[in-house]
């Protein structure tokens, strides 16, 4: 089931009555038992995963409670080594399997590679990094192991965030799940318009660009210089409003059941550098990196040299969680090159100078969308013709009008609401009660109207979900 | 809960006026739309008196041309070719929806494998006539097999959904002046061939594909009109069975098919072609010219 399918515009209102009408003490199993649903209307056979996941993960930081710092240390080892191995079986095996043949064959050895090909589990990354955090959490007494099973499977698999996040940290989520919620119309109606906004981002912004990108990024062979660069614009929207608006519809739904989420983005194309890109990019996906791979590698309190072989392990793991393909690590990789120079140069921070902070903020989105050309292109070979055909083969590109003048229409909104944003303008600021709800139902018969006339509401998968 | 229930009485409400009063307004829009597609349709299914009535996708809108069959059948052609209509469910919708109108005396069937053969997405495309949905029943039909009427009926507007750019961007730029009588003129190859390929040599046979090609040759019947069907050249080469399917449900059926891209004309001359799939305009005169030939020599009834 995904977010922008009728089945999910069914589910969820169930959900959300049957949720509020239940007495306190059953609504965990009502979202566990929903949860594991939405899972397995994708394939049920891979919710075994998720309980071989969960039970372990849950026994071992169990065992860890009140044991001496080696037996907890082995006992993390263990957690880690069991949730890594069935996210490198399920989905680096048959990469790292390939590579390592096709490296063999330049000493001439013919290996043949045996691969396992596997169906990737959906949403494995997530999940899998959500519990290895929580177990080094444990480990390091930042938290308390959940001795409720059911809370912990649940805070596992909670469903508006088991297929891509955001990944949510034990002691932000585990309490919420034991809280006695009280339902609140304003709860409801800020997750409806959240809800509204992340369809508004996909369908409106995401899939609209998907339409162009697809066509050029299928077919490069037959486009020139100036299409790739159009497409490669459009992606860096595409995978913005995709991304973006899966996390809000993921936000929004959990707001509806009275959770709150952590925010996944922060205006990443306003950032003035690529280290605070990654400050406002898949923001509990970096933080997750930051604190448990950059600080225990030692961080940035040690030498310059030092520090930025920390940064390129980092970017170089966070490029290969995105995929098992060159692609994925060539582009973390490069990203990690982008923050290590503008460290050294001393830019990585935000400049007061409004002049220094525009050329910076243009030279940053250029360098991302650049980037983003090794993430969307089907195999590295792929993304280097494209940045070849950019700069030897430019012309006039194929557009498509329609396509162009939506995707135009989108940003300006965004635009505007980012201009009303920056200024604290937001609807609840007006006073005018008449005035504020009469806003609110605009905004939302709108948003709806918008997407009938211009979304693409044919069901496309989130890119995210392949992660 | 009432603060709830009145939010969204009140949303729904709200969407459900909008909806309607936003369609009608798209329906205005479109009907008057000089678009590349809308100008078409309208022709098709409200102003259409021609003798002679071309249906199928982007190669026969590009491939025929009308002045040229006129000419030398002395009678009157439309090209009804309407781009990415790329299946025969969109084919037979045109022909019922243009039907209510007008009865032509020829109807020529521009066929590909795609009207016949099982495809990922058999009804890709059809939400071109979402606009049309409650104009005939036979329409209507096609979009209830395809799931996607139910949509339709809900929310009016939906018809219009990605259809209304287009449509207005036909105030601004105007197809009906670049259509000469339907033909639409691909100006010069600058999108050469690419590299040839092979079509394959069968396809899996699409069931219901086959019951809607019988049915446009039963309405075709019904109303006296004698059809046609034609594949015209592509520059991907086709094999000798690649259309085996057509050429045995046309003889079974009574039908004349005229077969160029077996046959391989101009399969030797890239400078004919705007793309692998499409004739330029000095393909198409030249394509038209033997096209009209061949007919007049294979057909039993007299043209005039």
């Amino acid at each position: 089931m995904i977010f922008n399918s009728i089945q999910y515009i069914i589910f969820l209102p169930i959900i959300f009555l049957l949720y509020w009408a239940m007495p306190h003490k059953w609504r965990n199993w009502l979202l566990l038992i929903a949860s594991y649903y939405f899972y397995m209307c994708w394939n049920a056979l891979y919710a075994i995963l998720i309980i071989f996941t969960t039970i372990s993960t849950w026994g071992l930081a169990n065992g860890m409670e009140n044991k001496p710092h080696k037996v907890r240390k082995l006992l993390l080892s263990i957690s880690i080594i069991l949730n890594i191995s069935i996210l490198f079986t399920f989905k680096y095996y048959d990469f790292l399997m390939t590579l390592f043949c096709d490296v063999a064959g330049l000493f001439s050895l013919q290996i043949t590679p045996h691969k396992l090909e596997l169906l990737l589990p959906v949403g494995i990354s997530f999940y899998t990094f959500q519990a290895i955090g929580y177990s080094i959490d444990v480990y390091r007494n930042d938290i308390k192991p959940e001795h409720n099973l059911g809370v912990f499977a649940l805070f596992v698999s909670f469903f508006p965030q088991l297929v891509a996040g955001p990944i949510e940290r034990a002691s932000h989520l585990l309490p919420q799940f034991k809280e006695q919620k009280m339902f609140s119309y304003d709860l409801f109606r800020n997750g409806l318009i959240i809800i509204l906004w992340g369809f508004f981002l996909k369908l409106g912004l995401a899939d609209r660009c998907a339409i162009y990108v697809d066509t050029i990024y299928n077919n490069i062979q037959q486009h020139n210089g100036g299409s790739y660069l159009l497409a490669s614009l459009c992606f860096t929207f595409q995978i913005y409003g995709d991304f973006y608006g899966y996390s809000l519809i993921a936000i929004g739904s959990a707001k509806l059941l009275g959770y709150d989420m952590c925010n996944n983005f922060n205006r990443p194309y306003l950032s003035s550098s690529i280290s605070e890109f990654w400050h406002r990019w898949h923001i509990s996906l970096s933080s997750w990196f930051r604190d448990y791979v950059y600080i225990p590698l030692g961080g940035s309190r040690c030498s310059s040299f030092r520090r930025d072989v920390n940064l390129m392990t980092t970017m170089l793991l966070s490029g290969l969680w995105h995929g098992a393909s060159l692609n994925f690590i060539v582009w973390g990789g490069m990203h990690g090159v982008a923050m290590c120079i503008e460290r050294t140069l001393g830019i990585a921070k935000p400049s007061k100078n409004k002049l220094v902070s525009c050329i910076r903020i243009t030279t940053c989105l250029i360098v991302v969308c650049f980037l983003w050309i090794f993430f969307r292109a089907d195999t590295l070979t792929d993304a280097i013709s494209i940045i070849k055909g950019i700069f030897t083969d430019f012309g006039k590109p194929y557009i498509v009008w329609a396509h162009i003048i939506i995707i135009g229409f989108v940003l300006f909104i965004l635009a505007i609401q980012e201009i009303l944003y920056e200024n604290g303008f937001h609807i609840s600021s007006i006073r005018n009660v008449w005035l504020r709800h009469t806003t609110r139902y605009l905004f939302i018969v709108l948003t709806v109207t918008f997407l009938l006339l211009f979304g693409v509401l044919n069901g496309d998968q989130f890119i995210y979900f392949q992660f | 809960m009432k603060k709830v229930i009145v939010l969204l009485l009140t949303v729904i409400l709200g969407c459900f006026v909008v909806d309607r009063i936003g369609s009608k307004i798209c329906d205005v829009i479109h009907k008057n739309s000089d678009g590349i597609t809308a100008s078409k349709y309208s022709h098709l299914f409200n102003n259409c008196d021609e003798d002679m009535v071309l249906l199928g996708t982007s190669r026969c809108e590009a491939h025929y041309v009308p002045s040229i069959i006129s000419d030398s059948l002395g009678i009157k052609v439309y090209n009804g070719g309407i781009d990415a209509s790329d299946n025969i469910f969109s084919h037979y919708s045109a022909l019922c929806l243009m039907l209510r109108h007008h009865t032509p005396r020829f109807i020529g069937l521009e066929l590909s494998h795609t009207d016949f053969a099982e495809m990922p997405d058999p009804f890709n495309t059809i939400s071109y006539l979402a606009p049309y949905v409650g104009k005939d029943e036979e329409v209507d039909n096609i979009f209830r097999i395809a799931g996607s009427y139910w949509k339709y009926q809900i929310s009016y507007l939906y018809r219009y959904n990605a259809k209304i750019m287009a449509d207005l961007a036909g105030y601004v730029i105007s197809y009906k002046d670049k259509f000469q009588n339907g033909y639409l003129k691909k100006d010069k190859p600058t999108m050469a061939p690419y590299k040839k390929d092979t079509m394959p040599s069968t396809y899996p046979v699409d069931t219901l594909k086959v019951r809607y090609l019988n049915k446009f040759v039963t309405k075709c019947k019904d109303k006296n009109i004698q059809l046609f069907c034609m594949i015209s050249p592509s520059y991907d080469k086709a094999e000798a069975t690649t259309y085996s399917f057509l050429h045995d449900w046309a003889k079974e059926n009574g039908i004349l098919l005229l077969d160029f891209h077996t046959s391989g004309l101009f399969s030797d001359n890239p400078e004919m072609f705007y793309d692998n799939r499409h004739l330029c305009d000095d393909g198409a005169a030249r394509y038209t010219s033997i096209f009209v030939h061949t007919l007049k020599e294979n057909s039993q009834k007299k043209f005039k």
